[in-house]
């Protein structure tokens, strides 16, 4: 009778112990937001993408003054033969290449006058987007789990073009300069052709000798 | 004699059978093809045109298209697959309700051979869905972001709602506003909480936000929704003509609120566009071209005082 007792006691007590630590009980939010934590490294993906793919973006790039010519006379031809799209979009990415003079230095961009006659502004303040990124037609979002990791590119790429482009070239550049370029602009299909096309720069040598 | 009377019978069974095997293929050949529309929620407007949207243009293709409900749950989805799969749908124009949970589903419909195309709303998967069309949230937030930092003139304490924080639009518009923000540091966020892209929500947030922090510049909220609440506790508070809004979506409301002046800017996405292109792609992998990508953003556009003219009324852009 006694033994009966115990029994029951211990089944008593054991059975919801082990229910309990069976379960554990977490605020859904929180545990999604955890989950979605993945283990895509931005920073590591966009050094290989700077050490390894871009020299062959700039290697294959236009010359700057041949695609604004064509983007002034035949936009649709230069949006076919150099411009990168992606998804359905109406803004293409072009990567671009030079040589010209620094004519202006101001705290948003480097203006150059290239030896063909056009003038160009290499951003130094606002390097963000995907310009660099699409522009070198050298990531493919297919890869990707999200587009929260592809995005994550755009922004470690970037951060390298102010580390390793534009903080020199801000304090090394002035005036009358020679300065070579290669990087990326962006341009909507249905927008009006600016006067002076916007470029991030991924490679800027300047005439001190200063490479970038 | 016999022995051909003995031959009739399997004959006759035979070319029976026959009769009704052709008689079956034939009917399945003829009959019309389906898609399912599968949405996350009809509570809400913007999910509405989405789903109706791509289901008039599958109609349109000469498909038989139904709508399902989701009701912003994930048990209700797995439900509607089940019957998807059960009742042999050919594709399915999908909504998600949740950018993992809903993976498997997506996973079961493709073992059974029906391709998903996902619109607006991201599942985490690389190749799960034919294809997934959505907004270029990030994009879109990199240039709202950009027109901020002008508009605050590089300085200024400010407010973020979040949209569901289990949404991965939630997330790549946050991060696309602070790949641009963060990289100014007179640029201070005082406080950044959830409103689930809820219009009252973001009212009760900001009210009490603005009891803990009197001095905020601005606020930028991930849909229009959370923008036009946000903004009813400004004005509420008095502060409307110091506090600056920004939202995201392009709502009818919130275009009308920029031309007013009681925002500052919105982004604009177009989910016809979204949601009849998956439908046209869906058509196209039925009839045997599956050359187009997994993941498909859908460019979006910013708008500001600007340039509104462009915007009133609304326009299916791109």
């Amino acid at each position: 009778m006694k033994r009966k007792l115990i029994k029951r006691l211990i089944a008593v007590v054991a059975i919801p112990v082990v229910l309990f630590a069976s379960f554990k009980i977490e605020n859904l939010q929180v545990y999604q937001a955890q989950t979605r934590q993945t283990t895509f490294d931005a920073d590591e993906f966009a050094n290989r993408f700077w050490n390894e793919k871009l020299a062959e973006s700039i290697e294959n790039a236009p010359d700057a003054d041949q695609l604004l010519k064509l983007l002034n006379e035949n936009q649709e031809a230069a949006f076919r033969q150099y411009g990168k799209k992606l998804g359905i979009s109406k803004t293409a990415y072009f990567t671009l290449k030079g040589f010209g003079i620094i004519d202006a230095v101001n705290d948003e961009f480097i203006s150059v006058a290239t030896i063909g006659g056009n003038t160009v502004e290499l951003e130094t303040a606002f390097i963000f987007g995907n310009a660099v990124r699409d522009g070198s037609g050298q990531v493919n979002i297919d890869k990707f789990v999200n587009m929260t990791d592809f995005n994550k590119v755009s922004i470690a790429v970037n951060q390298l073009v102010r580390k390793k482009v534009t903080s020199h070239l801000t304090q090394a550049a002035q005036k009358g300069q020679a300065i070579e370029f290669c990087g990326m602009a962006e341009q909507k299909e249905d927008e009006p052709f600016p006067a002076s096309l916007r470029i991030i720069p991924v490679k800027a040598i300047i005439s001190d000798g200063k490479t970038e | 004699m016999n022995r051909k009377s003995n031959l009739t019978k399997p004959i006759l069974f035979l070319c029976l059978l026959a009769a009704i095997i052709s008689c079956k293929t034939s009917s399945r050949q003829d009959s019309q093809k389906k898609m399912a529309v599968v949405i996350s929620t009809l509570n809400n407007p913007w999910f509405v045109v989405l789903g109706e949207s791509a289901a008039q243009r599958a109609r349109e293709l000469g498909y038989e298209a139904h709508i399902f409900d989701s009701q912003n749950n994930s048990a209700k989805e797995a439900e509607h697959f089940d019957n998807i799969i059960a009742m042999g749908y050919d594709a399915i124009l999908f909504n998600p309700t949740d950018a993992d949970g809903s993976v498997l589903n997506v996973q079961r419909a493709k073992t059974a051979d029906i391709p998903t195309f996902c619109m607006d709303r991201e599942i985490n998967s690389r190749d799960a869905a034919a294809s997934q069309l959505l907004s270029d949230n990030f994009t879109g937030c990199v240039k709202l972001g950009e027109y901020f930092v002008k508009q605050m003139r590089q300085k200024g304490r400010y407010v973020e709602i979040l949209g569901l924080v289990g949404d991965n639009n939630t997330w790549n518009r946050s991060n696309g506003f602070h790949s641009v923000v963060d990289e100014f540091p007179e640029l201070v966020m005082v406080a950044q909480q959830s409103a689930d892209f809820d219009r009252n929500k973001a009212m009760d947030v900001m009210e009490t936000i603005m009891q803990a922090n009197p001095e905020i510049d601005a606020v930028f909220c991930g849909n229009d929704a959370m923008a036009l609440g946000a903004y009813q506790a400004v004005l509420a508070a008095g502060k409307a003509n110091r506090i600056k809004v920004f939202g995201f979506d392009g709502s009818d409301d919130a275009i009308r609120a920029i031309a007013d002046g009681k925002m500052a800017a919105t982004v604009m996405q177009y989910p016809v566009l979204m949601a009849r292109k998956s439908a046209e792609l869906a058509d196209q992998l039925i009839r045997g071209d599956a050359n187009f990508s997994h993941k498909m953003p859908v460019e979006v556009d910013l708008v500001t005082p600007d340039n509104i003219s462009k915007y009133l009324p609304q326009t299916t852009r791109p």
